[in-house]
């Protein structure tokens, strides 16, 4: 059982999960929980023996009902896959699990958030490397979607909405399009890789998007990683997190519109909807290779006053990128 | 130490306000067919799969 303590200096929760120090580390092949159950093997987590996207409430669980969720999507019953070399098909299909998991979790009431992210690579502490994910469902809006909705006010509209009109504008730091989705390195990128993968359109979240949206999504997602992937031609690692609008009241509440397609397409702040727009579909990218064999590390400036040292600029490191996600193709 | 402020939540519908009014989402979803299981331990473990022709028959 979990603990939530609020950090009143930083006005923030820790989630003390104890148990957690004993969770699955590393395991072997042989001895990995999210492969299928064949006959004649160990029992894993999954008792099938193939399968093609399973989720499944996590055995160590950062939070549980009756104060939130913790799920694992394992996206494939291959141990040697990753998002990037799923089948188009199965990236796809990953899109519609997800946003069934948003509806289902969103509906409780214990879950005020619906966060699904993945963590690849042992440089983000992965402990598994079975290609999978997570979702938490947190029974308070956490920090970071709380500064988007603050965004959003500061903006008078959609942040993100905004946000991509001036990426498009500007064009430098674009590194993909599609007829629904943009990718670039965000203008003030804390990460020297950072991406931002966003929708063209205003979808609060996975449940808005059209079925063609959720097909070019993962279109630009698996764009992306393969890109990444080919950058240092190896296995990249990085944080992937969705971010999408709360599923618990927002104060203050006002009716969620889009800003207008002319306000879009000339860059101009948004409509004046304040903090009305309670989010916008966009999955971002926390990679934390510098260089090839060089990690960024979050240390005195970044942990204690909050300011990240960049050691690269985001239209390098965006043009850099280009150049691997057109090797990739 | 206070309570952290969720405790105090009060109760709310099941569907936030964007959500009002929807129809919960059916067994299938998009492309793909939903199978509930519970694991030895309880523990919920869902199976999606790409719809095959018989099953949109």
């Amino acid at each position: 059982v979990s603990e939530l303590r609020f950090e009143e200096l930083r006005g923030e929760q820790v989630d003390y999960a104890i148990h957690r120090q004993e969770r699955t580390f590393l395991p072997t092949r042989e001895h990995c929980p999210l492969c299928p159950t064949r006959p004649g093997g160990p029992q894993t987590e999954i008792p099938l023996p193939a399968f093609e996207i399973v989720v499944f409430d996590n055995r160590f669980p950062a939070f549980e009902a009756p104060l939130g969720a913790a799920e694992v999507v394992v996206y494939t019953d291959d141990h040697d896959a990753s998002f990037a070399t799923l089948a188009p098909a199965r990236a796809e299909a990953l899109m519609w699990v997800w946003r069934q998991r948003y509806i289902e979790l969103g509906a409780r009431a214990d879950v005020d958030y619906v966060y699904i992210f993945e963590n690849r690579g042992v440089e983000v502490g992965v402990t598994l490397h079975h290609p999978h994910g997570q979702i938490y469902g947190y029974p308070f809006l956490p920090p970071v979607p709380k500064l988007e909705l603050a965004a959003d006010a500061r903006l008078g509209g959609c942040a993100p909405c905004t946000l991509l009109a001036r990426e498009l504008a500007d064009g430098r730091r674009v590194l993909y399009e599609n007829d629904s989705v943009v990718v670039y390195v965000p203008y003030a990128a804390r990460w020297a890789y950072e991406a931002h993968v966003v929708m063209r359109e205003h979808r609060p979240s996975l449940r808005d998007c059209e079925p063609a949206e959720l097909r070019l999504l993962a279109d630009a997602l698996q764009t992306l990683t393969r890109g990444y992937d080919a950058l240092f031609e190896r296995p990249f690692p990085y944080v992937m997190a969705v971010h999408q609008a709360p599923t618990a009241p927002v104060e203050p509440t006002t009716p969620v519109e889009p800003p207008a397609p002319t306000d879009v397409a000339a860059g101009v702040l948004g409509t004046g909807t304040g903090a009305g727009a309670h989010g916008h579909l966009h999955v971002e990218f926390y990679p934390p290779l510098r260089t090839a064999d060089k990690l960024k590390y979050l240390a005195g400036s970044e942990q204690g006053a909050g300011t990240f040292i960049s050691d690269t600029l985001p239209e390098e490191s965006a043009a850099k990128l280009r150049e691997a996600i057109a090797r990739a193709a | 130490m206070p309570e952290p402020p969720h405790r105090f939540r009060r109760p709310r519908p099941v569907y936030p306000d964007e959500m009002a009014g929807k129809p919960a989402e059916p067994s299938a979803c998009g492309p793909l067919t939903i199978t509930r299981l519970a694991k030895d331990d309880g523990r919920a473990l869902i199976v999606y799969a790409r719809k095959t022709d018989s099953d949109a028959k």
